[in-house]
């Protein structure tokens, strides 16, 4: 079982369970965009198929195998530490993970690239924290606890920028990313 | 002195002044540290009003972790006094715990008052000035020896 689960492989299972839906294949096209190339190689190397044979998917294999691996984050419950911690809750998990995908998707649609994976890690108070350090690069974003609280961020990197701030997750934020990966 | 006579603790434990160069320490549970053996943000974080951690002035990194209620669970960090008090709104005072209790009296309890939550920077300042001293213990394997020996 435990085989099982760690080669389970299925793009957009984490999607599923937190009910993200990835942009149509349609949406791709008209945006003058050929995933289907990528997707064919990925899924199916040895095959001849037809365009029509396969649903469009960004690479997000490596991403929502993060992401379910952070669902472990909900089994810690309160004083989960002995110090007093709070435990963390399926709503939080869920605005992480659906943050991070639509980072992921807009990233990907800007850049056919995909983000770095970020630790998905336990915050203060209940909040997750999602952390890159790449290099020189560092990059926090904390996703409170409270829904009616803003994610706030901070990162910096070795060329002396920093970016800091609060940000609304229903908006477009891909600059971020765009930041992280340039 | 007999050796049954625990020497009593004195309550009046003063706070003193922390100089700049001085060590704090503090425990960090199995959860904040990455899979490479390094400390997450996530590990510093008040709790109450403060985030807890141990002067070096009477305490050993030892202790620190033997405080934990699991102390296999935490490792210890250690971090200079005068570089905490350089991150923004963060100040380091000595705040001794005494109680009847001897095992919850703490001579070296010394508090780092300051908003960690609302800023992601003042985690990301303190995980970057922090240095591992007792590294995470490994996890405890369960030895097979129910089976018989043939």
């Amino acid at each position: 079982m435990t085989a099982e689960f760690t080669n389970w492989s299925i793009p957009g299972f984490a999607e599923q369970l937190i009910g993200f839906r990835q942009p149509t294949p349609s949406t791709s096209k008209e945006k003058g965009k050929s995933p289907f190339r990528w997707a064919k190689e990925f899924f199916a190397p040895e095959t001849s198929s037809t365009e029509e044979d396969f649903e469009y998917r960004q690479d997000f294999s490596s991403l929502n195998q993060a992401i379910l691996a952070s669902y472990s984050l909900l089994l810690l419950e309160d004083d989960w530490d002995g110090e007093g911690s709070v435990g963390y809750t399926l709503e939080t998990w869920r605005r992480a993970a659906t943050f991070l995908l639509a980072e992921a998707t807009a990233f990907w649609e800007l850049t056919e690239q995909n983000i770095p994976i970020p630790g998905i890690q336990p915050g203060p108070d209940g909040s997750i924290d999602l952390h890159w350090l790449l290099g020189k690069t560092e990059l926090l974003i904390n996703v409170p606890a409270d829904a009616d609280e803003a994610i706030s961020f901070y990162g910096d990197n070795s060329r002396g920028q920093k970016v800091k701030g609060s940000i609304n997750a229903n908006a477009s934020n891909q600059w971020l990313m765009m930041w992280l990966n340039q | 002195m007999a050796d049954d006579v625990v020497e009593p603790i004195d309550p009046n434990w003063p706070p003193e002044d922390i100089p700049d160069n001085d060590i704090i320490y503090m425990r960090v549970h199995r959860q904040k540290f990455n899979p490479d053996g390094t400390v997450q943000p996530g590990a510093f974080q008040n709790k109450g009003d403060g985030m807890s951690t141990d002067w070096a002035k009477y305490a050993a990194p030892e202790d620190t972790q033997r405080r934990g209620r699991v102390p296999r669970d935490n490792g210890v960090v250690s971090m200079v006094v005068g570089r905490v008090r350089q991150i923004p709104g963060q100040t380091v005072v000595h705040t001794p715990i005494w109680s009847p209790k001897p095992e919850e009296c703490n001579q070296s309890h010394t508090d780092v008052y300051g908003d960690k939550k609302k800023d992601p920077e003042t985690r990301v300042l303190f995980r970057r000035l922090c240095r591992i001293v007792i590294p995470l213990p490994p996890l405890e394997t369960e030895t097979i020896d129910q089976f018989p020996s043939f």
